[in-house]
């Protein structure tokens, strides 16, 4: 029994099968199927019409320069744009998809944030007041530069008063 | 025969530099030892008028202050006349000192733990800090040698100090952080020795009231936990080459009334504070933490110049420390604390 998988896999193979260019097991595997399954019997006869139709008219020789051309125009900067743009709606869809995809960037990693144990911190206010006591509670060590210490002290109570402790 | 000439100059060469090592470097550095050693006791024995210009860094931005000191063996008075602190004024008496701010009707003091540098201060600081000679330099007209003082061990905050060569009064200090960018700056501009101090000069600045900043409590952790309502313990951890210094009662600045037991180590240099409360929510302040969600104990932390402040909520009380070690030290220190 003949399935579909074993149709797809012979197609692959019919264009060498119909120039006799398969060998072993592949050409017998080929012809077998061909000979069960009346589809790729009729695909079969389509490459070889074609290539009896190739053989009918001759073979031509690419003119002069072709080669040549086809180069230029790929290698052409100016030209680049235009052989790469894709179609107006293709673009417009490209561009609604490339937006989609940063939004989704963008809320992945925001929720990758939110979700992230923050880096810990003291409120300025709190900060404040200990840093003041621990200013005041340095300034009798050995060579503490006290005229610094008195002025740590001073500026952390200012800033517990801006930040409504006082 | 050459090779026993080499031989003999080789040795020749080493006995030179032994003898350099032993006539050069080790009188310089015994000699920056004994100049911080006098430097420590200057300010027992010399009087002297000075204007010192100080520049603090505070939450990244250069702070600067004037000030004119009056300085005794047993009295201190600093009148401030630039700057933020412009106005006020500090003496210091005895084992307490006494600021009155401008414009203001109060007088906060302070007690200091140990009033004098006493021989186990001196001691653990040689322990802790190599004293390591800069050089020569003029600072306000004086001829001063320059001692660096480094930590022997791990990385910590180190000083520049530039001694008097006569009388060996500190007259510039640099301190730098654990990482030796510059945080302060005092300079003595002009000083003038053995000018006597009016008989005004040392007395208290009047105020109508009187409020307790920062009190020593000696050694004795049993009378600030009576006075706190819970028990003040010691920290299990605390960074190498710290030793107790005492314990304090700190009062918060906003005057509502909110205490905290404070427990001083030091390194002979530097400090490290701890402060236990019972709670941080005071003074009309709601929000005091952005608790850590990672962490059971909500450990916080900001820093500052003057070092890092962690906290950490320890069963029904809280532990606040500051100190210019590493960040994750302080947070030890403060998870250790039962």
């Amino acid at each position: 029994m003949e399935t579909r998988v074993d149709c797809e896999y012979i197609r692959g193979l019919l264009a060498d099968f119909s120039e006799d260019n398969l060998l072993g097991r592949a050409a017998r595997r080929a012809r077998d199927h061909v000979a069960a399954c009346e589809a790729c019997a009729d695909e079969l006869k389509t490459f070889e019409a074609t290539a009896d139709l190739v053989r009918e008219k001759g073979l031509r020789e690419p003119p002069v320069g072709l080669w040549n051309a086809v180069y230029n125009r790929i290698t052409d900067p100016a030209r680049a744009p235009s052989v790469a743009r894709p179609a107006a709606g293709l673009r417009l869809r490209l561009r609604i998809g490339a937006a989609i995809a940063a939004l989704s960037l963008v809320i992945l990693f925001g929720l990758s944030y939110v979700r992230r144990p923050q880096p810990p911190s003291v409120a300025n206010a709190v900060a404040a007041e200990y840093v003041e006591g621990h200013a005041v509670g340095s300034r009798d060590g050995l060579f503490a530069d006290r005229f610094s210490l008195t002025s740590v002290a001073a500026l952390a109570e200012a800033e517990q008063r801006e930040n409504g402790r006082l | 025969m050459r090779r026993v000439s080499y031989i003999l100059a080789a040795l020749a060469v080493a006995a030179l530099f032994v003898v350099w090592i032993q006539t050069q470097v080790l009188p310089t550095l015994s000699d920056a030892t004994r100049t911080v050693v006098a430097a420590a006791n200057a300010d027992r024995t010399q009087s002297y008028t000075a204007d010192v210009r100080t520049k603090t860094m505070y939450r990244g931005k250069w702070v600067t202050v004037e000030s004119k000191v009056y300085h005794s063996p047993k009295v201190e008075r600093i009148e401030y006349s630039g700057g933020h602190l412009a106005g006020a004024i500090v003496v210091n008496q005895g084992n307490k000192s006494y600021t009155r701010r401008h414009g203001s009707s109060s007088v906060a003091v302070t007690e200091l733990a140990t009033p004098a540098p006493s021989a186990d201060r001196i001691g653990l600081l040689l322990k802790n800090y190599s004293a390591t000679p800069g050089g020569r330099a003029r600072v306000a007209g004086r001829d001063v040698n320059i001692v660096d003082l480094t930590p022997r061990t791990c990385a910590g905050p180190s000083k520049r100090l530039w001694i008097d060569t006569q009388t060996y009064v500190t007259l510039r200090t640099d301190d730098k952080d654990m990482e030796g960018r510059l945080i302060s700056s005092s300079e003595f501009r002009r000083v003038t020795y053995g000018s006597p101090m009016s008989a005004d000069m040392p007395r208290i600045p009047s105020g109508k009231q009187i409020e307790t900043a920062s009190v020593s409590a000696g050694r004795d952790a049993a009378s600030l936990s009576r006075r706190l309502g819970f028990r003040v313990t010691l920290p299990k951890y605390v960074s190498r080459g710290y030793t107790l210094e005492g314990y304090r009662l700190h009062a918060c600045p906003c005057r509502c009334g909110h205490e905290s037991a404070h427990i001083v180590y030091t390194n002979g240099v530097d400090t490290i504070s701890v402060f236990e409360t019972r709670k941080l929510h005071h003074c009309g302040v709601t929000k005091a933490c952005d608790p850590h969600p990672g962490a059971a104990g909500q450990c916080l932390m900001n820093k500052t110049e003057r070092g890092a402040v962690a906290v950490a909520q320890r069963g029904a009380k809280t532990v606040v420390v500051v100190g210019s070690v590493d960040p994750s030290e302080l947070m030890r220190i403060a998870e250790s604390t039962d």
